[in-house]
Order: structure tokens, then sequence, then C-alpha cells
């Protein structure tokens, strides 16, 4: 705790201090990413950073302590590292919540209201990107971290000292995001796009780049980790055929995070290099190229949105057949179809550009690469349907939230397909329907996804059980809630709500109004969530190490397990999911 | 004998659908009033999908409702049913050979229409339209007339030229169905047919600083005669 | 899947580390990748550029072109001093690696400083991005804007490299030998890593 309140105190004394000083020298843009790289350096080595790589280079174990205190420490076991994750996930997503409910508030009626443009812009920037933030490290970052290792049977992360980095990287990001509005504001929506990113001499802009670098940097190590765990520590008589379809999900996901988010940390350096180098990639008065940074930005940017669902998918498809009491229909497949996804998200971005000028001849390949990401998609649901049909279901909290994902990113991944397909997108294109698509699919598809892991695997966590009526409750508020919102902004969209305006004609009001109460809902079953995990961590009945009755190795463990997971090395002697074969 | 006795479920969910659709849409169309010869492509290319989209989703919506009915486990040690490969593997071929087909018929009518929205080349009016933060100016060579407010002639094929001063901008009329970036170092030609006469919104869609929400700007649709009188007017 | 904990199983650790470093690699090769393929397409004349095409400074700009040679003998020979110093590592001589990594690190060292001649001499001459004569000259612009970023970057890998050396090079005394085998191996993995950067550079940057 005091360790990391020194960490973070000394990091920030640097970079104001670093980017103050500097700045009389070097203008306050160079001196702010000078300083920055520095107090991040002192950050982590304040916070134990310096102590692990001591031990590394001398070969020995990491140390590892004891008592709630680990969890504010560069702690290296997986599964406080994944507890860490789980934990700010629910922050963020609180901020930009927060952030979702004042921008709800400001578009209730016509007009400004409450905020000018700039400010709008600038909450909306900050709910989108602290958004995806929540959505790429949640299911990957907290749930993977604490349960692949121990569903491939290791006793920790291959790289438990890079694992511990990797999570307190994020820590500056959030930060640095939270103090965009004091220094100057956002005006260029999550995506960044240059030139309108390279413009302006506002200290927020900047932040904002450093923030998404920390982030991509952070999830690249989570990748490598990940690939080297499972490619490596898998327990004695784990074969491909027996991997778990939540760990297949994760494999997917880190490939992903490993193959792209270099490539836009290299378009968001260009950024910072126009920025402060007075560099010119993205000008094209003096040679650059505007249209560059666009694909660069989706060559990442549309996989991403698949280490957001992919770990989903696999939570799902891990619970289903727990609960249908039946062995996961179509496996095999299912687990190659997530890497199909992979493999395809790799060739569609420009899907993102359809109305950017780009060679016209190129929309026809990338208008049906992205169609054909609906096949292994499809495969995912067949693999659901297959394992509820002549299922035996006990309808317990998971399942509900998992057959509440299912229904909502049917919405989702449906209404891609109009967006895929470039003459409809000529008209879809930045517009409300747009947002609808991806609230559907990142929050009805990931959130829900997230939500189903969690209370599937809150017992393994915590060794306590969550109460399964507050959980339903919360489940039907929000996806009542939700849909509520969202369904009506596709409307919206199709006739003429732009996306990222403050203002609108006066007769889309009702609508406004309408979504923008239904926001409250939302938030409702987010308090009953947060009311929940606190009342069953206070006096919630003790799970037992199989409350679900599941036959994945995370459930040979106790609960919650001890450091090195398990007492005798685990071997595995069985087919996944042999559930209802009796033996 | 069970799969039969999932028929009648599909069809009350086939039923409802309808029904919801000419409720829902006849009273709240889908779509703003069409006004541009290429709207009518991007409209037909949008009801293909809708309609063959709600399909899907009413069977598998339908689908999953029926299990929720008819496989509850009642006491809970009962299993289901460990499934039986052979079927298995015939139901994952039909899915995926299915699949597959319907999204490359997709994509190949998608294709056929966005051909026939792009069109050719040939126009009878060239305009330009500059755009920089935070307006719209438009210039016509043919007159050499200067304004703010986008004049267009009823029926026939304009090539708008579309360039940006700084960042990059986008030209949008829902009426028209049509959107095009203007992106600085680019000329980028659009090729525009409005059918309607009438006054529309100019709106720019692609977030361009901090007053984006109100770089918006006129258009009205004129007939021949009314267009060349207001070519000769002062602007 | 049921698990039982037979008494024959046992932990299987072969250490992942020769994996993750080649992971991390391959996202290192990624990064430079979109570098190189942003500098490559803006270059090859792509109809994206302002004033159609540009044009781009010819090759070998004298001065700059014999250092940067200067630099491409460093490395490679750095590479060979490392292959030698892995070998000793290996045979578990832990002066012969010594000597064999110091003489890698001096080499990467000179790399660094002809590289900061280099950049004084451009910088003097004005060649830098955001000069009067970068700015009247989009050609130049635009190529400076990649060199520097490109050979900062590079740098930057030189630097950590370096690092990671230093690092193996104190533990070289205190470990047993199959571990100081297998830490050098990594160093040395991505010493070589950051030569093949640069050989792959020099041509782009200096002889096109
Ligand atoms: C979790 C996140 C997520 C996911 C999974 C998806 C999934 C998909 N997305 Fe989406 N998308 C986003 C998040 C996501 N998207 C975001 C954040 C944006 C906006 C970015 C920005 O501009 O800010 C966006 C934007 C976006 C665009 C750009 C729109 C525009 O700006 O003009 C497009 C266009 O092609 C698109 C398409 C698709 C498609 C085809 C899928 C497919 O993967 C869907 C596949 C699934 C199905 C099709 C349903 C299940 C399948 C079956 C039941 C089988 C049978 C079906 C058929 C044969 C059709 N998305
Ligand atoms: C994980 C992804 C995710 C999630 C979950 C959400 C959730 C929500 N989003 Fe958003 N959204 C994005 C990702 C997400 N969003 C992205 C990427 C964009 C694009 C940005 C861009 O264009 O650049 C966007 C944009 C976006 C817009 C369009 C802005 C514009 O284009 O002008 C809107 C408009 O209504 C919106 C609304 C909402 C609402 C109402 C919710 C609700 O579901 C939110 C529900 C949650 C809460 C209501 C929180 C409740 C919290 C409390 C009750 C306590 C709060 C207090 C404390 C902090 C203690 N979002
Ligand atoms: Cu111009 Cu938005
Ligand atoms: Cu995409």
């Amino acid at each position: 705790m005091t360790n990391l309140l020194a960490a973070l105190a000394s990091g920030i004394a640097v970079f104001a201090l670093g980017t103050f000083a500097l700045g009389r020298v070097l203008g306050p843009q160079p001196a702010a990413v000078l300083s920055y790289l520095v107090a991040l350096l002192v950050y982590l080595g304040v916070l134990g950073g310096w102590k692990a790589l001591v031990s590394w280079t001398r070969g020995e174990e990491p140390a590892e302590e004891h008592g709630w205190r680990r969890y504010f420490n560069f702690d290296v076991d997986h599964k406080v590292v994944g507890v860490q994750y789980i934990a700010a996930t629910l922050l963020v997503f609180l901020v930009g919540g927060l952030m979702a409910l004042i921008m709800r508030l400001e578009l209730a009626r016509h007009g400004l209201q409450y905020l000018t443009h700039v400010e709008y812009n600038t909450v909306m920037t900050l709910h989108g990107i602290s958004m995806t933030v929540v959505a790429l490290i949640a299911i990957v970052g907290g749930i993977g971290n604490f349960v692949v290792p121990l569903q491939v049977g290791a006793r920790d992360m291959a790289f438990p000292r890079m694992n511990a980095l990797s999570f307190w990287l994020l820590p500056p990001a959030v930060l640095l995001l939270l103090a965009t509005p004091f220094a100057g504001g956002l005006d260029f929506g999550w995506t960044a796009y240059a030139p309108l990113s390279t413009r302006g001499t506002a200290l927020g802009k900047l932040f904002f780049l450093l923030a998404f670098l920390s982030v991509g940097f952070s999830s690249i190590f989570g990748g490598v980790n990940f690939l080297a765990t499972v490619l490596t520590m898998r327990a004695k008589g784990m074969g491909w055929t027996r991997v778990p379809i939540f760990t297949w999900s994760v494999i997917a996901a880190s490939i992903i995070s490993l193959m792209g988010t270099s490539v836009v940390a290299s378009s968001l350096v260009m950024v910072v290099f126009d920025r402060i180098l007075h560099t010119t990639f993205f000008d094209p008065a003096l040679g650059g190229s505007a249209l560059l940074y666009q694909h660069l930005f989706w060559y990442y940017s549309h996989p991403a949105v698949y280490i957001m669902i992919l770990p989903a998918f696999g939570a799902i498809l891990e619970v289903i057949p727990v609960f249908a009491r039946k062995p996961l229909f179509a496996y095999p497949i299912a687990a190659v179809s997530l890497l199909a996804i992979t493999a395809l998200s790799f060739i569609v971005w420009a899907h993102h550009m359809f109305t950017s000028g780009m060679w016209g001849v190129l929309k026809i390949p990338f208008m049906v690469n992205t169609e054909l990401i609906s096949v292994p998609t499809g495969v995912v649901f067949l693999a659901v349907l297959g394992t509820l049909w002549r299922s035996k279901m006990r309808l317990d909290a998971p399942m509900v939230w998992a057959l509440a994902m299912v229904l909502n990113f049917l919405v989702g991944g449906l209404t891609g397909i109009p967006l895929a397909d470039a003459p409809t997108d000529l008209h879809l294109h930045d517009t409300w329907f747009v947002v609808a698509h991806f609230h559907f699919t990142i929050m009805g598809g990931a959130v829900f996804g997230f939500m189903t892991a969690f209370h599937h695997w809150y017992p393994k966590i915590t060794g306590r059980k969550l109460d399964d009526a507050l959980a339903k409750i919360q489940c039907a508020l929000m996806f009542v809630g939700f849909n509520a919102v969202f369904i009506p902004l596709f409307w919206l969209g199709t006739h003429g709500m732009r996306r990222r305006v403050a203002d609108f004609p006066e007769w889309m009001d009702p609508v406004q109004t309408f979504a923008s109460s239904a926001t409250l809902i939302v938030a409702a079953s987010v308090v009953v969530f947060l009311y929940n995990i606190i009342r069953s961590l206070k006096t919630g009945e003790v799970a037992g190490d199989n409350p679900w009755e599941a036959k994945t190795l995370e459930w040979k463990a106790p609960s919650p397990p001890p450091h090195g997971n398990f007492k005798t090395p685990p071997a595995v002697t069985e087919e996944p999911y042999g559930y209802g074969v009796r033996a | 004998m069970k799969n039969k006795s999932v028929i009648p479920f599909v069809a009350v969910a086939a039923a409802l659908i309808t029904w919801a659709y000419h409720a829902v849409f006849g009273r709240w169309p889908m779509m703003p009033a069409a006004a541009s010869a290429e709207a009518a492509f991007v409209d037909s290319a949008w009801n293909g999908l809708f309609a063959i989209e709600t399909a899907i989703y009413g069977l598998v919506v339908g689908f999953i409702l029926y299990c929720l009915v008819a496989f509850r486990a009642k006491s809970r040690d009962e299993q289901g049913d460990a499934s039986d490969r052979s079927r298995g593997r015939l139901v994952e071929a039909g899915w995926i050979l299915a699949s597959t087909i319907l999204t490359l018929a997709l994509a190949a009518f998608g294709a056929k229409e966005l051909r026939a929205v792009v069109g050719g080349t040939h126009a009878d009016h060239d305009v330009e339209v500059r755009a920089s933060q935070f307006s719209w100016e438009i210039y016509y060579p043919k007159y050499n007339q200067y304004g703010s407010k986008l004049f267009l002639e009823e029926g026939k094929r304009h090539r708008i030229i579309l360039t940006s001063k700084d960042v990059v901008h986008s030209f949008w009329v829902p009426e028209f169905r049509l959107k095009q970036d203007a992106v600085p170092g680019k000329v980028i030609h659009l090729m525009l047919t409005p059918t309607v006469k009438g006054e529309y919104t100019l709106l720019c869609s692609e977030l361009c600083g901090a007053d984006h929400t109100t770089m918006t700007s006129l258009v009205e649709v004129l007939d021949h005669e009314a267009f060349e009188e207001q070519m000769k007017a002062e602007f | 899947m049921s698990a039982t904990t037979a008494q024959d199983a046992d932990w299987t650790e072969e250490d992942g580390g020769r994996v993750g470093l080649w992971l991390f690699i391959l996202s290192e090769i990624l990064l430079f990748g979109g570098f190189l393929a942003s500098y490559l397409s803006t270059r090859l004349g792509n109809a994206e550029c302002a004033l159609g095409v540009v044009s781009w400074p010819e090759a070998g700009h004298g001065a700059s072109l014999a250092l940067a040679t200067l630099n491409t003998v460093l490395l490679l020979t750095s590479s060979y001093t490392m292959v030698r110093a892995i070998s000793r590592a290996s045979r578990g001589d832990a002066d012969g690696f010594r000597a064999n990594l110091a003489a890698t690190m001096t080499l990467g060292l000179g790399f660094l400083a002809v590289k900061g001649v280099e950049y004084w001499l451009k910088v003097s001459h004005g060649w830098y991005p955001g000069s009067e004569f970068a700015r009247s000259n989009p050609g130049m612009s635009i190529f400076l804007s990649y060199y520097y970023l490109l050979t900062i970057f590079h740098g930057l890998h030189v630097i950590a490299g370096l690092v990671w050396n230093g690092a193996v090079y104190s533990a070289a005394g205190r470990l047993p030998a199959p571990q100081l085998a297998r830490k050098a191996e990594y160093a040395g993995l991505y010493w070589h890593f950051v030569d093949v950067v640069w050989v792959l550079l020099f041509p782009l940057l200096y002889l096109i």
C-alpha cells in the first residue's frame, strides 16, 4: 500500500516537475514525453520492478508475499494479478460509465444544456477509450490470468514478473486519461485520426497517445506471456484436443494482441513524432499521407475487437456445457473457428474505410472477407445451439448471463453485416447505427461475456458464492435497460444522427430522452452488481472446490487456490466436457 | 419426432416477426425518404440484408426459446445426453456450408449494388465542394459562382469534386444515401444524381474538431429553369 | 475434463524463455514492419502524396553514407563477437564469455557514437524536420521524418540490447553454467535481431 502510494507519488512528481522544468527548454510537448518515460521507470522501480529485475538477473525465484497488501504490490502470483486486473476493470468501467451518464444527460434534449462542444468531445472520447480498455483487459487480463494457468494445470504463468509488469503499466495510463480534461481536452474520438490528432498544442492529446501506447505494451507483454504459458506449461496428458475452449479463446486473443498491437503502436508513435519533432508523416503538404494513419490504425483496431469478443465466446462456450450438463457440441471445429476468426480479422480492416476515398476496387475483397467472418462466428453459435439441444439445463446465474450474451451478440453481429456491405455502409458509416452495432457487440457481447465469466469463476476466485437471485435481477435489469438504450439508436442512425455530435434536430428529442432514461436502468443494474459482490465478500456462503460440478482442471484445485495452485502435479486422462457420459 | 415439434415454434416466431415488422416499420420507416438515383440501390441492398437477417435472427432466437422450454433439468442430478457424434458431423457440415454460401451470396449481391451506386464517370455538372474547419465552400466552375449553399439540378448527374483544406471531413446527405470523406491532399470524385426537388441538409459526418457538430450546410435541388436562374443570380 | 493426480506425473516446465523471446521479437518485427511499410508505401510514390509524386532526395549523401557503412561493419562484427561469446558461455567458460561480450558492447557503443556524429552533421546542415530547408522542400521533409523515426527507434533498440548485455555480463560471475548459457543465448538472440534490423535499414535509407 505505502509502497504503491510512494511509487505513484514519485512518478507523478517526476512527470510534473520534468514537464515543467524541461518545458522551458524543449517546449511542453517534448518535455512531457521525455519526463513520462522517466517517470514510468521511476514509478515501476519504486513499486518493486527493480527488485524483480535484480532477482531475475540473479536467476532467483520471484519473492512471494502474503495478506491483502500483496494486492497493492508488484506481486507475481498469476491469481493476484488476475484479481488486480478484475478490480481495475470494474473501476475503469465505473469511470467510463460515469462519462456515459454525463453524455446521455447532455443528449437527452437537442441543443447544448450542460457541456460545450469541446467538453462533449472530451467526455465522449474518454468514455470510448476507457471502455475500450475495459473490454480489452476484462476477460483476458482478469479472468484469463486467474483461470488459464489453472485450466492448463500450471503453477503460474511462464513469466510471472512480466505478468505483473503488464498489469502495473495500466494505472499510469488511466491517470493520464483522467488528466486529459484538465490539459486542454480531446477532440478526436478514440480513433484519434490524423491529421486532426497531430494538430494543436494541447497536452491532453499527448496524454491520450501516451496512455494508449502504455496499454498497448501491456497487452503485448500479456500476449507473449499467455502463449508461452499454454505452449510450454500444459499439464501431462493435455494434448491440443484436450485444451479447454476458454483457453483456446485466450490463445486466439493473445495471437491478435501480439501481431496487431505493435503496428498500432507504430502509428501512434508517428503521431507523437509529428507533434513533438515537426515530422510530417500525415501532412500531405509536406509529402505525408493522411490515409496512412487510418490503414495502420485499423490494421490493429479491427482485430482488437476480436481480442474483446473471442474470450467472451470462450467464456460462454465454457459455461454452457457445464449448466447444460452435456458435452460442448462441435468442440473441435469450434476451437478451430476461433483461430479462423483470428486469421480473418487481419484482412478486413478497410471495412472501416469504405468512405475514406481509398482505392474503390479494394472495397470488394474487404467486403467479402468481412462477411466471411460470420461463418466461423456462426460455428460458435452452432456450438451453443447444439449444446442446448436435448440438454438438461440448470438456469443458475452464469447460464442466464451466457444466454443473455448470446441474444445480444446475435443482434450486434447481424447488424455488422449491413456495415460490412459497402453500398449500405455508404449511408450508415459514422452514424449512430454504427454506435448501436458496437455497443451490442462490445457491451452486449464482451461485457455480458465478462459477467458470465465473473459469475462462473467467482466462487473459485474468492471461495464464496454470489447471491443467485440478485445476480439474476442484475442480469434482467442490464439486459432490458441495455436493449432499451441501444435499439432506438439504430433507427436514429439511419435517419441522420451523426456520431460524435453534441446537438441534433429537435424531432429526435423523444427517442433520445427515452434512451437517456433507460441508461438509468443499466446504472441501477451496475449498483446491484456492486452490492452483490460486497455482500458475498462479507457474508456470502462458502462455495467449496467445485460448486458447479464442472470437469475442467481449475475446479480440481482448492478454492481459492493456494500459491502454486495444485498440491500435486495434475495429469489429464479424459476428453474435455464429458458430461452425461456416465462412466 | 422432437425435431418435428420445433416446426410450430419456428412458424409462430416467423408470424410474430412479420407482424411486428409491419406494425413497427409501417409506422416508423427504416430509412428517411430517398431523394437520389443512388439511394434506390442502397435501399434495395438494405432491404435484402434486412429480410435475410430477420429470418436468421428469428430462427436462432426461436430455437433458444424452444430449448429453454423443452430441455430444463427437473432435478439437479439430471444429465443431458452425450452428443452423438455421427449426427453432429452432418449438422456441422451443413451449417458451415449453408452459412458460407449465404455470406458469399450476400457479398455478391452487395458488390452488384455497389457497382450500380458508383456508376459511370459521365457527368452533366461539375461541382467543387471544399471542406475546411468548420464550413463548406461550394464552387461551380461552369458558372464561376461561389457560395456556401449547394444547388443541384433535378435528374442531372453531378460530379462532386471533394477537397479538404485541413483535416478529414465527410460529405453526407442522408436523403441521398451517399457519404464520402474529404481528405487533405486528395481530390475525390463523388457521382450523385438528385431526383426529388426540395431542401436537404449537408452534414459533415467525420469528427473534424471542436465545432464538427455545427459543420452543416443547405442543399437545394431545383428543376432546370430554377437552377439556371440561380446560377445567373448573385449569391 | 477430469484429472487424476497420478504419481508418475510431473510439472511440465521446459522453460518458456526461448518461445517467449521469439514471440516478443515477432512483435518487434511487426513494429518496424509498421514503420517500414509506411515508409515504402509513402516513398513508392503512392497517389496519396500532396504534390502528386514528391521528389525524394537522391541516394547516398556523401559523408553520412560513409558513416553508415562504417556502422554496418561495426554491428556485423559485434554480431560475430556475440556468437563467440555464446559459444564460450555454453562451454561454461565465464571469462571468455565476458571478454567477447565486452567486445560486443564496445562495438555497440561505437555504433551509437558514430550515429551521434551523423546526427550532428545532419542537424548542423539544417537537415532536420521543421527546419527552414525541410519546410521549403516536401521531399526532404518526409524523407528526414522517416530517417529520424527509423534510426532513432533502431538506436533505442541498440541501447536496450546494450542494457540487456550489461545485465547478463554482471550476472556472469554468479550464475551456474547452464543458466548463464541460457541467458547468454537470449541476449544474443536479441542482439542479432537488432543487427538484422540495421541491415534492412541501411539500403532503404542510404542506397535507394
Ligand atoms: C466486440 C467488438 C466487435 C465485434 C465482435 C464486431 C463484429 C463485427 N463487426 Fe464491428 N465494430 C466494432 C466492434 C465489433 N464488431 C466497433 C467498436 C466498431 C466501431 C469502430 C469505430 O469506428 O469507432 C465497429 C465497426 C464496424 C464496421 C465499420 C462501420 C463503419 O464505421 O462504417 C463494420 C463494417 O464492416 C463492422 C462489421 C462487423 C462484422 C461483419 C462483424 C462480425 O464479426 C459479426 C459476425 C457475427 C454474426 C454475423 C452473427 C452470428 C452469425 C450467425 C448466426 C451465422 C449466420 C449469419 C450469416 C450467414 C450472416 N463493424
Ligand atoms: C465496453 C465498451 C462500452 C460500453 C460498456 C459502453 C456503454 C455505454 N455507452 Fe458507449 N461507447 C463505446 C464503448 C462502450 N460504451 C465506444 C468505444 C464509443 C465510441 C467513442 C467514439 O466515438 O470515439 C462509445 C460511444 C458512445 C456513444 C456515442 C457518442 C457519440 O458518438 O456522440 C453513446 C451515446 O449514447 C454511448 C452511450 C453508452 C451508454 C449509455 C452506455 C451504458 O451502457 C453505460 C452503462 C454503465 C453505467 C451507467 C455506469 C454506472 C456507474 C455508476 C452507477 C456509478 C458511477 C460512479 C462512480 C464512478 C463511482 N457510448
Ligand atoms: Cu468537418 Cu466534421
Ligand atoms: Cu472492424
